[in-house]
Parts: structure tokens; C-alpha cells; sequence
């Protein structure tokens, strides 16, 4: 992964940026992979987090950020690293105070699933702050890829696997049986030189595994194509081409009595009737 | 492999052959929405021309 993304970063921040919104301080906090190198060198000592454990699915990931543990001067903060996946969370039902995601979650293959156990490790009035790829994600690479296998090929089939859209992401916080939930979403368009620079960039990623299908892969007549009706389509006066990055935020929190809940239906004691009597008809 | 030398191999040709990559791209672009098999054939093999000379003279 290339280091100090900027792209990541920016993600990464304004995800950390929400625990400084919430009034309580998180001591133990679980970070799942995806751009979790970025989420601790970013962290900068918000939200209170005195334990943080690192979680990814792959072992080369957990080692480099094991070893570059001392660039990243969280001295306060006792770090433990664990290989492991989202899908079958290794940790106690609620455990940790808040569960970090930047990036990652739209990897997984069962989503819900992933987050109910996210739930379930989380403490009561935990939190579950997540940031995943929307679906206008890199638009215009998949219509001139689409274009291009239309006039070369004759037919399309997909190259990119789904993502979410932001009306699933409610649905997601709500059937994983989180409170409170929150959804808003973010549209980064990022420059570059050229259609390579972006799938170089999607490469140091490790997007295009997910959002590439492997098994189609592109056949290099398609893929000049697609190189050359992206610049045509979308490029800018100068030369370079935009690529949409859409991120869904999602929040969500762990049950807990002190949390404002909607009112049981007929518990209502006062009509509108009677409002509108009091304060009388029309504007 | 193919992998390792596909984004380098792709960037050679775009720069060698980058008129082409031009024409063909322009002649796609000016008729979307309406996309049709072959309809930039002919810009296509050009591109396809020029990239055969570009893998043929450098690999």
C-alpha cells in the first residue's frame, strides 16, 4: 500500500473526526482492516482510546503495521494485532467501545453478517463507525469500460463487483439491530494523469481485486479501449482524468438504556387535533 | 506473467501510439449514447496497428 494516501486519508480523518463529536471517550477500540495503517497514524489520540487492537484477513498486512508500530508515536495506546476475519469476529460479545472500518467492509462477502457481529462486540452505548465505497464509486471507469466492451465486443458483462448504495446502508445499520443509526455520504473526485495512473492506484489500493471480477479479466484490446475512451469521455482541459470515489459513513450504536428511543404506536397521549385547536387552523 | 507487465506494456502504447488512442477515442466518445459493435473499426485497427509495432519493436 502506498504510504500517506491522500485519498485514504481523507477518509480515515473525517471517520475519526466523529468520535471527537460524541461526548464519551472509547478506551478499547477494534480497528478491522481495510485502511486500518491509516486509521492508527491518523488517530492522534481522539476519542480517548487507551487499547486498540488491530484486525485484518491477511497476515502481511498485520506484520507491516506490527513493524512500523514505532513510526506511529501512539506510546499511550496499547496495541495487540490479530489475524483475522470480519466474518467470524475472535473477540468476546461486548468487548470494545467502538469498532472502526475505513474502508474495508465492502470486501466482505456477508456484509450483514459482519456487522452483527460488529454489534455484538460492542459494549452497551458502544460505537460502530464505518466508512465503505459507495456505488457511483468510479463511475466513469465502468461507463467507458462498458462503452468500450460494447464497441468491441458487442456485449458487456460485469467487471465491477457491486457496492453498496447509499439507500442499502440504512438498511444494513437497522438489520444489524443498531441504534441510532446514521448514514451520510461523500463524493471524492480525485485527478489523475491518465487512466493508468488510476488503475495503478486502484492496484496500491488493493481495490481491484474487489472491484475488478477476477475471473473476466480485461483482454487488452478492451482494455485500450477503455484507456482511450475514458480520456476522450471525461478528460479535463488539462489533460488529466477525474474519478469519482463515493464513501458511505455509517454509524451506528449498541443498545443501552440511555439511548433516546421511538415511542411505542398508540402510546401517543396528545392529537394533532387538539394541537391544531390550540394553536388554531392553517398557517 | 501477464499481470506484471500489463499496466507498463499498456502505458508504452499509450504513449507511443497516443494520435491513435486520440482518434479512436474521439470517434467513441462523439456517438455515445449510441454504441455499436465495429462503429470505430477502422480507428480501432490503426490503434491495434500501432500497437503491434510498439510490442514487436521494444519486446
Amino acid at each position: 500500500m502506498r504510504p500517506n494516501d491522500s485519498f485514504v486519508d481523507a477518509v480515515a480523518e473525517n471517520l475519526l473526526d466523529r468520535l471527537e463529536d460524541c461526548k464519551k471517550s472509547f478506551p478499547t477500540a477494534l480497528c478491522l482492516g481495510g485502511s486500518l495503517e491509516a486509521v492508527r497514524r491518523l488517530l492522534g489520540g481522539r476519542g480517548g482510546i487507551e487499547k486498540l487492537i488491530m484486525m485484518d484477513t491477511s497476515y502481511d498486512m498485520i506484520k507491516l503495521c506490527k513493524d512500523t508500530e514505532k513510526d506511529v508515536h501512539n506510546e499511550n495506546i496499547e496495541t495487540s494485532y490479530i489475524v483475522g476475519d470480519e466474518e467470524f469476529l475472535p473477540l468476546k460479545e461486548s468487548s470494545v467501545d467502538v469498532v472502526l472500518s475505513c474502508l474495508g467492509l465492502h470486501w466482505t462477502n456477508d456484509l450483514p453478517g459482519s456487522m452483527i457481529q460488529c454489534r455484538l462486540a460492542l459494549k452497551p452505548d458502544g460505537i460502530f463507525l464505518g466508512a465503505i465505497l459507495g456505488g457511483e464509486t468510479l463511475k466513469e471507469l465502468r461507463i467507458a469500460c462498458t462503452v468500450a466492451q460494447m464497441e468491441r465486443e458487442g456485449g458487456i458483462s460485469p467487471r465491477i463487483s457491486p457496492l453498496a448504495q447509499v439507500r442499502d446502508a440504512g438498511n444494513l445499520l437497522s438489520r444489524a439491530g443498531f441504534a441510532l443509526p446514521g448514514v451520510d455520504v461523500d463524493e471524492y473526485v480525485v485527478k489523475y494523469q491518465s487512466a493508468l495512473e488510476l488503475i495503478e492506484h486502484l492496484r496500491s489500493m488493493g481495490e481491484t481485486n474487489a472491484l475488478l471480477q477476477r475471473n473476466n479479466m480485461l483482454n487488452r484490446e478492451t482494455a485500450l479501449a477503455t484507456a482511450a475512451i475514458y480520456d476522450s469521455m471525461f478528460a479535463a482541459e488539462d489533460g488529466t482524468i477525474p474519478a469519482t470515489f463515493q464513501v458511505i459513513f455509517m454509524t451506528g450504536w449498541r443498545e443501552h438504556s440511555s439511548q433516546q428511543k421511538a415511542k411505542r404506536r398508540g402510546s401517543a397521549t396528545v392529537s394533532f387535533k387538539d394541537i391544531q385547536k390550540k394553536f388554531g387552523n392553517g398557517n | 506473467m501477464k499481470e506484471r507487465n500489463s499496466t507498463s506494456t499498456l502505458k508504452r502504447i499509450l504513449v507511443n501510439c497516443s494520435a491513435q488512442v486520440k482518434e479512436y477515442g474521439g470517434c467513441v466518445a462523439a456517438k455515445v449514447p449510441e454504441v455499436e459493435r465495429d462503429m470505430c473499426l477502422k480507428e480501432f485497427l490503426a490503434l491495434k496497428t500501432c500497437m503491434l509495432k510498439t510490442l514487436q519493436g521494444k519486446v
